[in-house]
């Protein structure tokens, strides 16, 4: 089992992973509205715009999209690398990608019936989408982009490997101490122990955001039920 | 104001408030990686102190490059940054100024990348000099050589003792990927499919264990410690690997990206070999007397070919 602090630098890590999620997908959700949106547009330069942002960022690997973000912008910019930052933005720049797709779709989901009506009552294109459109499309919207996020979180792992601190990073590190634990007359974890702590944590963790979203779809959702009558 | 100029207003709030993030994110930069002092004394070092790094690193931190591998360079049960490489840059490096070491950890193979991205100011991992990596960065003058050795089943029932008895079997052999074992693999001869590439010393020693590889090969001193007390396995007598009849003397040193500081570094690190100062500090990491006399005869030049 794990000692003391071993479970505290699990902890430590977790909440680092807790962070990176969390600014990922506040960046990821912001970059699915712009673009999701842009995809729906009339003018044929800021659809063709949010296509190419969905193919680029959808079609390139997380993993790769970090070490591109940590280590080949700062030599293109010639500055510092920003571990934590580029991290962030790679994944949420990824999540974006696939989060543009569940915002347009939600969108174009709603029924053709509705648009033409507010067009007749004479509304803007923003108080259409605000009062009309989106209310409806967000409900839609909800159970992917919970399913989204929780595979956002679990790919949060992969930024143990440009050696940010997270959840797996230190799992990995107290396998690597082994020999130095054994040598100190200690007992050292084994691997079994030491995923399978890690794997409960992920777990729990993704057992929040999936509440999270039941708690969402439920008061949006019952919100729009109870204003459409 | 227009539909359209409201509407591009609105877009431009959204990126600032985007920008925002991404700045408040560079913030948390310090606390995010590994963070491992050299001692409690957090006091700006003495002005005044003649070649020294101190123009170099106003603050007197220095970051270091490790790739978590027991004993080179790993971080300890206490958070910092320990092993062979670590602790003879801390005291190479407090000599010059410099009271405080920031360690980053990265997969083995990640630390060059790391270093040209400025990640980090030098690599602390007991990294062996070769030709193709001296292309890439700039390495110090070696400070310890080390034999190889494979880490096998107790009484080394498929008899593995050196690259080439891994030809003649049909062991599977297990080497961490991008270090120089691979590449010794690759040159001996051995079959693509009797090599597996893993990527840290962890999955190597639950490879063996678990029968999916007959062998690993790393350093002598990583073997020992891995192994060496592993009931069940043990590390067969080290060995200098040979090559086309060329003996390939493994020596490990600091790597850099900026030449006045490994000048300065280096400068340090002859006069602690001079003085015979290094082998007390990396001794209790399982270095030898002869791994650090052999390194003290030999300059980067004799190693980068």
């Amino acid at each position: 089992m794990l000692n003391a602090n071993q479970f505290q630098s699990f902890l430590d890590g977790a909440w680092l992973t807790v962070q990176v999620f969390l600014l990922a997908a506040l960046l990821g959700t912001i970059l699915s509205m712009i673009f999701g949106i842009m995809g729906l547009s009339e003018n044929r330069f800021w659809r063709a715009l949010a296509r190419v942002y969905v193919e680029v960022a959808r079609g390139a690997s997380a993993i790769v999209l970090i070490f591109f973000a940590a280590f080949a912008i700062p030599i293109i910019l010639g500055i510092p690398p920003r571990i934590f930052a580029a991290a962030i933005t790679a994944l949420g720049v990824n999540m974006g990608g696939y989060g543009a797709e569940v915002v347009r779709t939600g969108i174009q989901s709603v029924p053709r019936g509705q648009t033409e009506a507010s067009i007749a009552l004479n509304l803007t294109v923003t108080d259409r989408l605000r009062h009309i459109v989106l209310p409806q499309a967000v409900v839609v919207m909800i159970p992917p982009y919970g399913s989204l996020s929780i595979e956002v979180m679990k790919g949060t792992a992969l930024v143990s490997l440009v050696g940010l601190a997270d959840l797996t990073n230190r799992a990995q590190n107290l396998r690597i101490q082994r020999p130095v634990i054994e040598a100190a007359g200690g007992t050292a974890p084994s691997s079994v122990v030491i995923f399978g702590t890690a794997l409960v944590m992920y777990f729990l963790m993704s057992q929040v955001i999936a509440l999270f979203y039941r708690w969402l779809e439920r008061r949006v959702g019952g919100r729009w039920y109870k204003e459409r009558g | 104001m227009t539909l359209r100029t409201q509407r591009r207003s609105r877009l431009l709030s959204l990126f600032t408030v985007l920008a925002m993030i991404l700045a408040a994110c560079g913030g948390g930069d310090g606390d995010a990686t590994t963070t491992a002092a050299a001692g409690g004394d957090t006091t700006p070092p003495a002005t005044g102190d003649e070649g020294g790094l101190t123009a170099m690193f106003p603050d007197g931190v220095v970051r270091i490059g490790i790739a978590g591998e027991v004993p080179y360079g790993y971080e300890g049960e206490d958070g910092e940054a320990t092993g062979e490489a670590p602790e003879l840059a801390r005291a190479i490096l407090g000599e010059l100024g410099i009271d405080t070491m920031d360690a980053t950890v990265v997969d083995f193979g990640a630390l060059i990348p790391g270093l040209l991205a400025d990640q980090y100011d030098m690599i602390a991992a007991g990294m062996f000099i070769n030709p193709e990596r001296a292309e890439q960065v700039i390495f110090s003058d070696p400070d310890y050589c080390g034999a190889t050795a494979f880490a096998v089943a107790e009484g080394n029932p498929k008899n593995l003792t050196d690259f080439q008895s891994v030809v003649d079997s049909d062991a599977v052999l297990g080497v961490l990927g991008g270090a120089v074992e691979e590449t010794y693999a690759i040159e001996s001869g051995i079959p693509d499919g009797q090599i597996s590439r893993l990527g840290d010393t962890p999955s190597l020693v639950d490879a063996l264990v678990a029968g999916r590889i007959d062998a690993f090969a790393l350093t002598e001193v990583t073997v020992i410690a891995q192994v060496g007390e592993m009931d069940g396995f043990e590390a067969a007598p080290g060995f200098i690997p040979v090559i086309d009849g060329e003996e390939q003397l493994g020596c490990g040193a600091f790597a850099f990206n900026d030449q006045e500081f490994r000048d300065i570094f280096n400068a340090k690190l002859k006069e602690f070999q001079a003085e015979g100062r290094v082998l007390e500090i990396i001794e209790p990491f399982g270095f030898t007397e002869a791994a650090v006399e052999t390194a003290a005869g030999l300059t980067v030049e004799d190693l980068a070919g």
